[in-house]
């Protein structure tokens, strides 16, 4: 060992009491950023025409950060199946009970329910694609979990439809991209043209925001159930 | 009130670093990793808090809402961490296939 856990537990007092003084030099927590950083609150709803300004700034403001961060994950369930295991987890091999097989059955359409509200209505509600994509990728999991492995195994989704519903989701997402540069002059813009414009607040509005929300949750439910896939091997 | 969140943050971060340092287990890495990432969420969720604030869905009848800025780059953090903690965790199932040991020191191949 380089270090004793002395000398580190040393240090990194060191470190605390230097962030303490660091902090202590910043604005104060409950500082009223109003006046510098409300553009969002004050004009977010007439740029892009919906409610929720979190996935205003993620769709429209900030879409081609949200690009990069839909390619993280792409770039993850690739290294991750060109590292997948070559043999299934032994502990996943035992069947599991008739009371978890037919509960789990007769939740899982709430699940999907669940998910898809939150895709639809994440421009005016609460959500958005990468929280629906997540609840979406749970329903693969669950599934696969209770009846994809021992006898009789059966899989909600196979292997290359996971990875068409993931391609579709990033093509999706790039073609509206390409879209908004024919019809508003720059890449990710939000174009309303061909599309109803719809009224603030209802469940049509905001142009393309709405189908950016229905290609992320695509990309981030496939992508994440093809990483949980990998890491045990389905097959 | 302050003092505490600022040391709540910098006690997480020191805490997961503490571990980076002194753990040996593979796994436990990930989650002194994942531990730093908590608290740098909690400083992002706390630089666009108000106290009267409401959540940032613009409605007629509320004035005052918590900046929407700080919660999207959380949303873009905690997507990105589940991916490296996955990327992680594949790693360490891959290297425990190979030298049946998740104890770093003994991982004799990758020392330099």
């Amino acid at each position: 060992m380089l270090y004793s856990r002395t000398v580190i537990i040393i240090m990194l007092s060191g470190l605390f009491l230097l962030a303490l003084l660091t902090f202590a030099e910043l604005p104060p927590i409950f500082y009223d950023f109003a006046d510098k950083t409300s553009v969002y609150i004050q004009e977010g709803v007439v740029d892009t025409g919906v409610t929720n300004q979190v996935t205003a700034i993620l769709f429209d403001y900030r879409g081609f950060d949200t690009l990069g961060e839909a390619t993280v994950i792409f770039a993850a369930a690739l290294i991750i199946s060109y590292f997948a295991p070559r043999k299934k987890a032994p502990m996943l091999g035992v069947r599991l009970g008739v009371l978890v097989r037919y509960g789990v059955a007769s939740i899982l359409p709430f699940i999907l329910i669940f998910g898809m509200y939150i895709i639809f209505f994440g421009h005016i509600s609460p959500g958005g694609g990468f929280t629906g994509g997540v609840v979406l990728a749970s329903i693969v999991i669950i599934f696969d979990i209770t009846f994809g492995f021992g006898q009789g195994r059966v899989h909600l989704l196979s292997r290359d439809t996971k990875k068409s519903i993931e391609s579709i989701g990033l093509v999706m997402f790039i073609l509206i991209g390409i879209w908004g540069v024919f019809f508003e002059g720059a890449f990710l813009a939000n174009s309303s043209t061909l599309v109803e414009k719809g009224t603030l607040g209802e469940f049509v509005s905001g142009g393309m925001i709405p189908i950016l929300n229905i290609a992320s949750g695509l990309k981030v439910g496939a992508g994440l159930a093809i990483i949980f896939n990998n890491l045990v091997k389905e097959n | 009130m302050e003092l505490i969140i600022n040391s709540t943050i910098i006690i997480l971060f020191i805490l997961g670093l503490y571990g980076l340092l002194t753990q040996r287990n593979i796994i436990k890495l990930a989650i002194c990793f994942n531990i730093m990432e908590a608290s740098i969420l909690i400083f992002f969720l706390t630089v666009g808090y108000k106290p009267e604030g409401s959540y940032p869905i613009i409605r007629p009848e509320v004035d005052s809402y918590v900046q929407p800025l700080p919660q999207a780059l959380a949303l873009t953090a905690i997507v990105i961490g589940a991916s490296t903690t996955a990327l992680m965790l594949a790693f360490a199932i891959k290297l425990y296939k190979r030298y049946h040991t998740l104890d770093i020191d003994k991982l004799r191949r990758l020392r330099g």
